[in-house]
């Protein structure tokens, strides 16, 4: 016999765990930023501030990269242009839809860390003010995962195995950027949001849950995309990866 | 993205300064967020889609799409703040439960980013990017920094032009037509974009050494200012509006 108020507890957890799932599957196919107004403003700032370095260090670099070579002021402005329309390639998720990849895992070995944050935190300001899909004041926390700690996983990854085998680098590198910019993601929701009863870890499971089952499949099909991408720019534009820098030490 | 670009252009506020709006938009946000109340946040959200709407001229389907699409991403992120999870009883069980706090709190999160949304959008649908960064030279931005920025944005509706070609020739060659299909398209498109745009890149760059480029702030056409009366008198009222809700 059940008693009345654990049947409405029970209900209610069917209730919604219903709408989250229908939510799931109605999810339309873009990367996840964290939108507008959804983390508080002390939070917002941190990870502003938390950013604000290297950003300081990409826009350094740019710099020292034009006067050296003024030609790269083109190639560079295309380059990010390239980052930005690639999130428009249709991907094939695992689950059925289509989702598009984040393209960070790419960048990070084209053209290294340092430019990619800044060249990813323009994209990420385009995507807020030309498709509405991010934010202002979640710029910074955005930034820090997708054009932070995504490009730096991806360039690790990519140098210590790109001796040991290519394929498997360019998979890893972009699979791990494309998944621990979603890690990040969660984390930074389960900071300004943790659990009432469960705290950071509580939220962080929440959240998780909730980009795992897409975000699994979409970093796996996104380091596959990548591998098949890498193989073609070899046959295609090997002088240009060449000139890049981008088949050094490769194996 | 081509009709939002488009109506930043076509907006009826785009004699005022792009600053001006910039900061006009990020203040809505900031005393959204720092005030935290849902009157001030039902407040900004009605002012801001109603600027857009009355004085912008966007129509109201697109702002009302711009916020649905907006509001589902939404959507998924407050469902994990009203639902919490945590262990019951002795038994080292774990549930979900909504509770009405949860619930009062995920209802207030919704409609302060539903608000702040609303604002970007505004400042989205008056201003175009080219103008904002170009006017962000007044504080000194590196040029390097500006110039990547507006050749991003110049290059992006290119390539993206190019992209939906090729993909329209993909699709009808029956590209997409199963998972490997997919893949194996998807990637012969990523590379070849990616030399289309090093060779337009190349293309643009002896262009301009051509006639004489040395580098520095690419000159570009900005439309005149103006300073109306209206504009500062109703940023002003919405300013005080919202204030004056957070003081009730």
């Amino acid at each position: 016999m059940i008693s009345k108020p654990s049947l409405r507890r029970r209900t209610m957890q069917i209730a919604t765990i219903t709408v989250a799932l229908s939510l799931l599957a109605t999810r339309p196919a873009h990367a996840m930023h964290i939108m507008e107004g959804f983390l508080p403003w002390p939070w917002a700032l941190f990870w502003w501030l938390m950013t604000l370095p290297f950003w300081i260090w990409g826009v350094r670099r740019l710099v020292f990269l034009m006067r050296e070579r003024p030609e790269t002021r083109m190639m560079l402005g295309v380059a990010g242009a390239f980052t930005f329309v690639l999130s428009a390639l249709k991907l094939p998720s695992v689950t059925g839809s289509s989702s598009h990849p984040t393209g960070t895992g790419l960048g990070a070995i084209l053209f290294g860390p340092a430019v990619m944050s800044v060249i990813g935190s323009i994209a990420l300001l385009f995507q807020a003010l030309l498709i509405a899909h991010g934010g202002l004041t979640t710029l910074g926390a955005n930034a820090f995962s997708m054009a932070v700690v995504g490009p730096f996983v991806a360039w690790g990854v990519w140098r210590m195995m790109r001796k040991r085998s290519l394929w498997l680098a360019v998979f890893l590198a972009a699979a791990l950027a494309n998944l621990s910019t979603y890690v990040v993601t969660s984390a930074q929701l389960a900071l300004a949001y943790p659990d009432a009863t469960s705290g950071f870890i509580g939220a962080l499971m929440k959240f998780g849950a909730i980009f795992a089952v897409t975000q699994i499949p979409l970093a796996i099909s996104e380091g596959i995309l990548t591998v098949l991408l890498f193989n073609a720019l070899q046959s295609n534009a090997a002088a240009e990866l060449r000139s890049l820098g981008a088949l050094e030490n490769v194996a | 993205m081509h009709r939002l670009d488009a109506y930043a252009h076509a907006s009826r506020l785009r004699h005022v300064h792009p600053l001006n709006k910039f900061a006009f938009a990020l203040t809505v946000i900031a005393l959204c967020l720092v005030l935290d109340r849902p009157a001030v946040s039902a407040a900004a959200l009605l002012w801001m889609a109603g600027l857009s709407l009355l004085w912008g001229g966007a129509t109201p389907g697109f702002v009302l799409r711009l916020l649905a699409a907006e509001g589902l991403f939404l959507a998924l992120g407050v469902v994990a703040v009203a639902v919490q999870i945590g262990p019951v009883g002795q038994g080292g069980g774990w549930s979900a439960t909504v509770t009405p706090a949860s619930l009062a709190q995920a209802g207030a999160l919704l409609l302060r980013a539903f608000a702040c949304a609303s604002a970007m959008n505004f400042l989205a649908l008056t201003t175009p990017i080219l103008e904002l960064a170009a006017a962000a030279q007044r504080f000194r931005a590196p040029a390097a920094l500006l110039d990547v920025t507006l050749m991003m944005y110049r290059s992006v509706f290119l390539l993206l032009e190019t992209l939906m070609r090729m993909q329209r020739a993909q699709e009808s060659r029956n590209g997409y037509a199963s998972w490997s299909a997919t893949m194996r398209s998807a990637a012969a498109l990523g590379s070849q974009l990616f030399a289309a745009s090093w060779r337009s890149g190349q293309r643009m760059e002896m262009a301009l050494q051509a006639r004489g480029y040395e580098g520095g702030a690419l000159p570009m056409l900005t439309p005149a200012y103006t300073l109306s009366r209206t504009w500062p008198a109703v940023a002003c009222l919405v300013l005080a509006t919202l204030l004056g809700l957070a003081c009730l």
